[in-house]
């Protein structure tokens, strides 16, 4: 793997890959990553989420008003749920799951407007780095699935690097996701999560 | 005291050819808490750089409604040096540091896309052997790769100067108080930009063409380094 840093050269083509920029006809890195010729995309290894309508989040709601209840995101930016489009009840201190409609950036302030909250009772609360999230879902879920079945977890993913866990072993759980997250991008990490888990069921 | 002979027989005083680099060493992601981090040894200078966010700009009449605001402090731990140098916090030297080092990274930091957000930039100095505002921004370069924000060039920075006549490259501590000219310059190696161009002292202009092209080449080096310690943290 060619390590990509910031500035430096991805294509001689100007193409649109996420955390790149074209100038002069070339494609430059903005974030660290490697280019994948086979799929023939840059694939970013830091980076920060990029709201998009239908992402799901996780988020804690940091203060409500009248109108509106305003969640903190681990972003720059905070996530807003008009209250007159919602029937779930929220007060300040939920952690909630909730859908992104739109991402909007006005001339004095940017929110990411929410919709269709849902409040997630007990549990804990884990921050992972964004762009890791794909990891940790893992391909047609099957990541996620398999540690959240074999631990008796319930497990909710927010694109937005939050993970919300009730239930199981929460300790082995977030152990878990630390595990994919540190190695997202070394090869055979389904097998050695499951190996870990069976590890964990029949103990010698 | 009685100003050194700073070059003898061709070689300084600590052995080095005119432009010879001393030893860099750098490690990325070593602060857990930051966004992202770097431990940097540049011959004596021991370094750490760290970056936070972007955040909710706090308090809420410095954010800029166009761009992220770029926040940086740069300090000296109190037993980094013998000397005045080892003064702690904000002083009037830590300050103008701190600005320039700011505005370098608002040059290489895609601050556009952030607006109403602070970026936070931390250098703090340990052990300080000269050139220390060159490697607190070669530091946290690599704070900034490891970040994550989109950045457009990883920028490093190294001193040229002139000792007896010679123009040298990296000035260490003895020959940046003694030169008769120290010019800390931060480059910006793919956009082929300078982000940084200080001087103490005089140089001609063949000279300062000169020392400009010693910072070039040593740049290729430096890059190579930088580039390096982000490299080993996905191997």
């Amino acid at each position: 793997m060619d390590v990509i840093i910031p500035g430096e050269k991805v294509s001689d083509k100007p193409e649109r890959f996420q955390g790149t920029s074209v100038s002069n006809g070339s494609t430059y890195a903005n974030v660290v990553g490697f280019y994948d010729k086979d799929r023939n995309m840059f694939v970013q290894l830091v980076g920060m989420w990029e709201p998009r309508e239908g992402d799901i989040v996780v988020g804690q709601i940091s203060s409500k008003r009248s109108r509106a209840c305003y969640v903190d995101l681990n972003f720059p930016y905070k996530g807003e749920i008009q209250l007159r489009y919602e029937e779930t009840r929220l007060s300040t201190g939920d952690v909630i799951e909730a859908e992104v409609r739109d991402f909007r950036k006005f001339e004095d302030e940017a929110l990411v407007s929410l919709t269709r909250p849902k409040v997630l009772h007990g549990g804990m609360l884990v921050a992972v780095k964004p762009t890791k999230v794909p990891r940790i879902l893992g391909k047609a879920n099957t990541m996620i699935k398999q540690i959240a079945e074999g631990t008796g977890s319930s497990l909710v993913v927010g694109m937005n690097g939050m993970l919300w866990i009730k239930g199981g072993d929460m300790n082995l759980v977030e152990k878990l996701i630390r595990e994919v997250e540190e190695k997202a991008h070394t090869n055979g990490l389904t097998d050695k999560i499951k190996q870990e888990i069976d590890a964990y069921k029949n103990p010698k | 005291m009685e100003k050194p002979q700073l070059i003898k027989n061709g070689k300084r005083l600590d052995g080095r050819s005119f432009d010879q680099l001393r030893p860099i060493k750098i490690v990325a992601g070593v602060v857990k808490n930051a966004t992202g981090s770097a431990y940097l040894e540049w011959g004596a200078n021991k370094i750490y750089a760290a970056v936070y966010g972007p955040t909710e700009a706090l308090p809420k009449h410095t954010a800029n409604p166009k761009q992220a605001v770029i926040k940086c402090r740069y300090s000296m731990a109190p037993f980094s040096s013998l000397e005045e140098h080892g003064r702690s916090g904000a002083n009037r030297r830590a300050t103008e540091i701190s600005k320039v080092t700011k505005e370098v990274f608002e040059n290489a930091i895609m601050i556009e896309k952030f607006p109403n957000s602070e970026i936070d930039i931390y250098i703090e100095v340990l052990q300080s052997d000269g050139g220390t505002r060159a490697a607190g921004i070669t530091a946290a370069g690599v704070a900034l790769a490891d970040s994550g924000i989109p950045a457009r060039d990883i920028p490093f920075a190294v001193s040229a100067g002139k000792a007896n006549g010679e123009i040298i490259l990296d000035l260490d501590k003895l020959e940046d108080n003694y030169s008769d000219a120290d010019m800390p310059v931060a480059i910006y190696p793919n956009l082929g930009k300078v982000g940084l161009l200080q001087m103490d002292g005089s140089l001609t202009k063949e000279e300062f063409d000169k020392a400009i092209g010693m910072i070039k080449e040593s740049g290729r080096e430096i890059s190579k380094i930088q580039k390096a310690a982000i490299s080993e943290m996905y191997e």
